[in-house]
């Protein structure tokens, strides 16, 4: 790396409504104006640094890892030099967080801070410059004429990290005292015998996105753009721009500027090999042999005697082989550990005499659920060799990242078991996973409509008509239909049209994973800070789970399910009212009436088959079998419907009723085996990867390659790598090349979003059995499945004493004719569920004839031909006679 | 008259390399001693970019200069 100017000093987005830019576009702009390195230093906190690295590796060039430190209410720039460094900045912006959840006097959280002394503290690895124009720990000072106390903090920096690693940072944002304050600066370096440093504090990629970055300011400091002067940048120099330009700036200081590429040429830290994370388990020895003997012990109970048997010794040895080669013996141990720390705490939850301890604590979902490992240690309830699902999406010797388990669980369950599993293995070692809200068209809308001083009746309406889920034209069209064509030629709507799309997609603010969790052998704040959740008890690491996983740490979801709540609590209730114990692992999967409730798409209540385009699929598909039912939870999704996979599904099954001898349609033979259970199309994103082996010769690696950057939000690029390689490839093997571009565009219109078949199958699996219960236990069914939808609002708001949950319990589904409670005071006590049903919406789905479909629920009739009904034939004893 | 302070008086500019000013009024400018930029109210209909600069003439006199980056033309400001 030779002489010329490289970028010491970027903020993203990632620096909360201060940059406006995310992590790959500043990656893009400085390969574009030909950096050889560049830094991320965003506020207080390395949120975006595992991206930003991972696009700077792709594009060649070097990332540097830093921060923008507050120490003791000022800023300094550091930048990680060796993996020391990097343990020490993790440790500090850990602390910097520690008391962020606790308010300040004025009610507002605090922001991040370290002292003086803990940066003295934690100093080796890190190079440490002096901090920004604005709030620097020396420019403040040197600004207001005090350069005895600048000075004096320079030589504290100076003592702790000595001449090689402290730079005095000059910056020029073309403010006004820019020429006073760095000649200040330059005096102070002097005297301190360090080098200056020259550094642009980027707070975008392009001049373009400085208006937003003024609008960020404005919504960060809940004040309109026009009262927020002062805390603005004042111009868009702040952008990304050339060496040559930024040589320019620093002609005064032309050492300074040269000295960016030595300091540059020095750090040796790679965020994306020097991690140092290993998960717990890997160290043990022994792990391949304990997971081993626990599997075989298994194998004995699940297959005894079944013709599967061998099949199943088979499959067992081969995945062990491959956790072997992969050293992941030890993954899969700690996972069991979790299962029976969950089997501990559901003692606990449900207690000895519930009709809930028959059932497991949780269950598998996503592809995990196709290991026959995992079936046997109790991760998965799906018998993948019965299912017939092939290992291959979860676990393969060409991964190069740790596989998913994700487990749910009820969710009183899972309230307890994620501070469980915090003690167990204790906070310096369990975080839970970070996710960003980030910028959709509404959000947008409300905040930077704000800024921009707009009305706020009018900002509400065009947040109103704003399709979430919109693409640009429809946000431009739907604006200026709602405030009128010509105010929205005005500059202030003309500006909030154009800065929305720029701010889509940006992260706002820090929020929590639904239940993603991170487990370290080594304290996790020496690999990523942790920083507190809003949930008392529980901390968050900075990254998000594509980072967590690119990272290569061990996440582990625990996921609350609210249909597993709901069924739970529809056995417990079967029990007590009918002293029946169902044990639902041993219901018959064959039932002829649920299937014929599924095919009528008397599905209200159930899971995952009760949305109005899956009772409009399911009276079409007309499912016999888990099979078929598999199928139908993944049809429909965004995968498939924007793949086309839907309407010629539907039809080919139609056909195949109508005349058993029907051919199915191929794009290519050599399509058939991996699409012959859905009918052609491609349904599950398992066949993502089967495609793209049987048709362009993927490995089962690229494969798996494509099927991230198909999953993943920041993939553009990625895919468009991956086609080629998938045509190039077909069309090597003799496919013609306009099969393989049209085979190609089904795999492309995938990506929105589909189902594992695996994931699919445990789904499947819980739509049959809730489907069971409702149709042979419909009360309890229907007022467990109503609890779990509004249960938090009606029983703990409206009825701190508990009441309510007896008036949704079943024995009050309906008002009891005979006798018992009084017509009036039933209907008092009914009347307040219900106003709060109505409030969490539900009974949404009977479209204005909620209120009668309600009532007729109660009176256990249809409601004039809505969907929302009870069967017929189901009676509960001891219910009254209203059914 | 306070209110009158700030406010922007058309001046002849004339420049050297880089747009810098070189003279201004019938004065040479001996030193450049600041320069700055200001890009504001671009959501209003009267979006401000100035380029500033303070400078030193040989008189002996500081005088702060902008060229209107929007509208064009040179313009002093007495009491910036």
């Amino acid at each position: 790396m030779g002489a010329g100017y490289v970028e010491l000093h970027a903020h993203s987005a990632y620096s909360f409504l201060d940059g406006a830019s995310a992590p790959e576009e500043l990656a893009a702009a400085a390969s574009m104006h030909g950096y050889p390195a560049v830094a991320l230093t965003d506020h207080d906190g390395l949120w975006g640094s595992m991206e930003f690295a991972h696009a700077c590796k792709g594009l060649g060039m070097k990332a540097i890892t830093g921060v923008e430190l507050t120490v003791a209410g000022r800023h300094l720039t550091l930048l990680v030099e060796n993996r020391a460094g990097y343990r020490n900045l993790c440790r500090l912006v850990t602390l910097g967080h520690e008391e962020t959840r606790r308010q300040t006097a004025d009610g507002r959280p605090q922001n991040p801070t370290v002292s003086l002394e803990q940066l003295e503290r934690h100093a080796e690895g890190l190079i440490c410059l002096s901090g920004c124009a604005r709030d620097g720990m020396l420019s403040v000072p040197a600004v207001s004429g005090d350069l005895a106390q600048a000075e004096s903090l320079g030589r504290r920096l100076l003592g702790a990290f000595g001449r090689d690693r402290l730079r005095i940072e000059l910056q020029r944002p073309f403010w006004r005292r820019d020429r006073e304050r760095n000649r200040a600066l330059a005096r102070i370096a002097q005297r301190l015998e360090v080098p200056c440093v020259a550094t642009g504090n980027v707070h975008c990629h392009h001049p373009s996105r400085a208006r937003l970055q003024d609008a960020f300011v404005a919504v960060r400091l809940h004040s309109p753009l026009d009262q927020t002067e002062p805390d603005r940048r004042g111009n868009a120099s702040s952008a990304m721009t050339s060496q040559a330009e930024m040589e320019w700036r620093f002609r005064d200081h032309p050492e300074a500027a040269a000295e960016t590429a030595r300091v540059a040429e020095r750090i040796e830290f790679d965020l994306t090999t020097d991690l140092g994370y290993r998960y717990p388990g890997a160290e043990d020895p022994g792990a391949d042999r304990k997971l081993a003997e626990l599997c075989g012990a298994r194998l004995a109970d699940r297959y005894p005697g079944r013709s599967e048997e061998t099949e199943a010794a088979a499959r067992l040895d081969e995945e062990l082989r491959v956790i072997r080669v992969l050293g992941l013996s030890g993954f899969f141990l700690l996972h069991h550990e979790l299962l029976e720390l969950a089997r501990e705490v559901a003692h606990e939850v449900r207690g000895d005499s519930s009709v809930r301890a028959l059932m497991p604590p949780g269950r598998g979902r996503g592809s995990s659920v196709s290991s026959i490992v995992c079936y046997l240690t109790g991760l998965s309830h799906i018998d993948p060799i019965r299912n017939k699902l092939l290992l291959g999406r979860f676990l393969n010797e060409e991964i190069t990242a740790l596989p998913d388990i994700d487990l749910d669980f009820p969710r009183d369950l899972r309230e307890k078991l994620i501070p469980r599993v915090h003690d167990r293995f204790g906070r310096e070692r369990a975080a839970l996973v970070a996710a960003f809200s980030t910028y959709r068209w509404r959000g947008a809308i409300r905040d930077l409509g704000k800024a921009l001083g707009l009305p706020a009746g009018d900002v509400e309406r065009v947040a109103r008509t704003a399709d979430v889920y919109g693409d640009l034209e429809d946000f431009m069209g739907g604006a200026a239909d709602t405030i009128g064509a010509r105010r929205a030629r005005s500059p202030r709507w003309q500006a909030l049209i154009e800065l929305c799309p720029e701010a889509y997609g940006l992260p706002r603010h820090v929020s929590q994973h639904p239940g993603g969790m991170v487990i370290a052998t080594e304290p996790l704040i020496d690999v990523c800070p942790v920083q507190p959740s809003a949930m008392e008890g529980r901390n968050l690491v900075q990254w998000d789970k594509d980072s967590c996983a690119d990272a290569g740490f061990l996440k582990i979801d625990l996921l609350g399910l609210g249909m597993l709540s709901a069924v739970e609590r529809c056995v417990e209730e079967i029990a007590r009212v009918r002293d029946q114990r169902i044990d639902l692992s041993r219901v018959p999967y064959d039932d002829t009436a649920t299937y014929e409730a599924i095919q009528m798409a008397e599905t209200t209540g159930v899971f995952q088959i009760e949305s109005r385009a899956q009772m409009q699929s399911l009276r079409r598909t007309r499912p016999e079998n888990l099979d078929d039912l598999t199928v139908q939870v993944a049809l429909v999704r965004p995968g498939p419907i924007q793949g086309g996979a839907v309407h010629p599904y539907i039809e080919r099954r139609k056909r195949l009723r109508e005349d058993p001898g029907f051919e199915i349609p191929y794009l290519h033979p050599a399509l058939e085996p991996a699409l012959k259970d859905t009918l052609g199309v491609i349904v599950f994103q398992d066949q993502v990867l089967e495609v793209s082996t049987a048709l362009a010769g993927f490995s089962a690696g690229d494969a798996e390659g494509l099927r991230r950057a198909m999953s993943r939000k920041r993939s553009d690029a990625a895919m468009a790598v991956y086609q080629q390689r998938f045509v190039e490839g077909a069309v090597g093997r003799g496919v013609d090349r306009d099969i393989a571009e049209r085979v190609f565009e089904q795999v492309r219109g995938f990506s929105g979003f589909g189902f594992p078949k695996a994931h699919a199958a445990a789904f499947g699996l819980l739509a049959y059995q809730s489907t069971w219960l409702r149709v042979h236990y419909a009360p309890e069914f229907l007022c467990a499945a109503e609890r779990a939808a509004d249960g938090l609002l009606s029983t703990r708001f409206a009825d701190p004493r508990g009441t309510a949950a007896r008036d949704h319990g079943a024995a009050s589904a309906r008002q009891p004719r005979g006798g018992g409670v009084p017509g009036r005071a039933w209907a008092r006590r009914a009347s307040r569920p219900r106003i709060h049903r109505r409030r969490a919406g539900a009974g949404d789905r009977c479209a204005g004839r909620r209120a009668r479909a309600w009532w007729a629920l109660r009176r256990g009739r249809r409601p004039g031909g809505a969907l929302w009904c009870l069967p017929r034939h189901a009676r509960a004893p001891g219910l009254g006679r209203g059914m | 008259m306070s209110r009158g302070l700030y406010r922007p008086r058309p001046v002849e500019v004339g420049t050297g390399q880089g747009d810098v000013p070189a003279t201004v009024g019938r004065e040479e400018v001996e030193a450049v001693r600041e320069e700055w930029l200001v890009e504001d109210r671009w959501w209003t209909s009267r979006p401000l970019r100035r380029r500033y600069f303070e400078l030193t003439t040989t008189s002996g006199a500081n005088r702060v200069v902008f060229c209107d980056l929007v509208a064009g033309g040179w313009f002093t400001q007495t009491g910036a």
